[in-house]
């Protein structure tokens, strides 16, 4: 096993982590006019 | 051409082996037990990397890459503890017994803790442009906030939202919110050292046209708490000045780059534009002409384009109906990747597919019109059925008129998109229906269109993550 910057590597195990995203809750920002306009 | 889903591909937890054995007497760490996927990913083969999968969860907007290998232990359970505890920690696995649907129905009760209040302030109806497509339009006139409605909004945040410590964001709008610049001043004036007192810190922002917001007007009201502006240029200059010329027909895109220019090192802008299906092809020359200026992507918050909206007969202009109000006509998916990609290609932030709700769900998200009505959405200013109190009498129950519940269904639970829909637009919904009596679903939209906005980030986001 190894773990190595964003990858997490085993024999037959392979993750590459392409981006963390965010955690919620809390993060959630306001959707304004639909899809269309983020508002802010 | 659009890859494979298999998001569908499930095993039951319960029957799913567990080869990881405690050391007798220690507590197991979270990742030990038992984990299934959960509902709110989506897969999808990775035509770039044969036998790989690309894994995106939309509760946490989190992208990774599986081989073939990883992805069936995932589902089978049989996952290595270094696997598990990263694919937790992204999203993509939950405990077994842990009921996503639940959290998902509490979230905006927990969301609401630790926000700022926001109010969203009409402070006029007035505009010194002439836009054709003004959703406004038929509201606009001389009609303005005056400082009684200013002092008793500040009485009203203060009475119901100014707790200790609690923050305040403002949202300056209109019409053309700098047409009340000296409301601005008044208001901040009061309202800053109110929340100051308390411990939480006072913020603004203004949704304006630009043509006002000279780089000395920036810097006089950044200490009083201006952050962004968001102000719209809609394409190159020929479409832009014949969409959004001043009252006097002159053009209006010189004065909006000028500012633009004066003020991206003192505020943060947020440079958006709205296309339609004729000119969106244009826009491109648009983001080369700001580079040529030297708006360049570290000076700008945020780019992005949008369709014009459509607006409803009784509330616009009578000579603009051509607006788009779905997600589900076919160009705009087109539309939309294209102008996305054209943004990222040259090294402007816009925003990544992720968690976001309707305002209207949020407790301490208000508009206030410029009269001192109260609504829920600024898409909803003048229309009586939706508003929801005013600034004398407080704020009634809208659990009905809003149709609080309209994605609290098991198809809505259940839908894996439903972490960046939550029911979708309660105003398009009533445009192209003539009733909130749904959700505006975007199931469709987002099949076709959200595992190319993933490998657009993917290939081109240079850009750090701006907040």
């Amino acid at each position: 096993m190894k773990v190595k910057g964003k990858k997490v590597v085993t024999e037959t195990e392979s993750i590459v982590v392409l981006d963390a995203g965010m955690a919620p809750p809390g993060g959630i920002p306001v959707c304004c006019f639909g899809t269309f306009q983020i508002f802010r | 051409m659009l890859l494979r889903d298999v998001s569908n591909l499930q095993v039951n937890p319960l029957t799913a082996s567990n080869r990881f054995q405690p050391k007798r007497g220690e507590p197991l760490p979270f990742f030990h037990f038992i984990m299934r996927l959960s509902r709110y990913i989506k897969i999808y083969p990775y035509a770039e990397k044969p036998g790989h999968f690309l894994l995106y969860s939309t509760r946490q907007s989190s992208v990774a890459l599986l081989n073939e290998d990883t992805l069936k232990a995932a589902q089978e359970g049989t996952l290595s503890p270094a696997s598990r505890e990263t694919l937790h920690r992204l999203g993509f696995l939950i405990p077994h017994g842990h009921d996503e649907r639940r959290e998902m129905l509490a979230l905006f009760d927990r969301a609401d803790h630790g926000r700022p209040f926001n109010a969203v302030l009409v402070l006029n109806l007035d505009c010194n442009l002439d836009c054709t497509y003004c959703f406004e339009g038929g509201m606009k006139g001389n009609r303005y906030m005056t400082r009684e409605t200013a002092d008793l909004f500040i009485d009203f945040a203060e009475k119901n939202y100014l707790a200790e410590g609690k923050s305040v964001e403002l949202d300056f709008y209109g019409g053309e919110p700098l047409l009340s610049v000296d409301l601005i001043r008044y208001v901040s004036g009061r309202l800053k050292p109110l929340v100051e007192n308390r411990g939480g810190e006072y913020t603004f922002n203004l949704v304006t046209n630009g043509t006002l917001l000279t780089g000395e007007l920036a810097r006089e009201l950044a200490p009083l708490g201006l952050r962004r502006a968001k102000v719209t240029i809609d394409g190159p200059q020929e479409i832009h000045d014949a969409f959004r010329p001043f009252v006097s027909g002159a053009g209006s895109f010189d004065a909006i780059v000028r500012n633009v220019k004066a003020v991206c090192d003192v505020i943060g802008i947020q440079f958006t534009g709205n296309y339609t299906r004729e000119n969106y092809q244009e826009f491109p020359r648009l983001l080369d002409h700001i580079l040529a200026e030297g708006i360049t992507p570290d000076k700008l918050a945020m780019v992005m384009f949008a369709p014009v909206t459509g607006t409803m007969a009784e509330y616009g202009l009578p000579e603009y109906r051509e607006g788009c109000d779905s997600t589900e006509e076919p160009w705009l998916i087109e539309a939309s990747l294209f102008l996305r990609q054209e943004i990222l290609k040259r090294g402007f932030y816009t925003p990544k597919m992720r968690p976001s709700s309707c305002m209207v769900e949020f407790s301490d998200n208000i508009i206030v019109g410029f009269d001192g009505t109260i609504y829920k959405c600024p898409a909803f200013i003048g229309r009586k059925e939706f508003a929801v109190g005013d600034l004398h009498t407080g704020i009634r129950d809208y659990h009905d008129s809003h149709k609080m519940d309209l994605w609290k269904n098991d198809e809505c639970l259940d839908c894996a998109y439903l972490p960046i829909c939550f029911g979708g637009c309660r105003f398009l919904k009533l445009l192209r229906d003539g009733a909130i009596d749904g959700v505006d679903c975007r199931k469709d939209y987002l099949d076709a269109a959200l595992e190319s906005y993933i490998l657009q980030d993917l290939k081109l986001r240079t850009t750090a993550e701006k907040p």
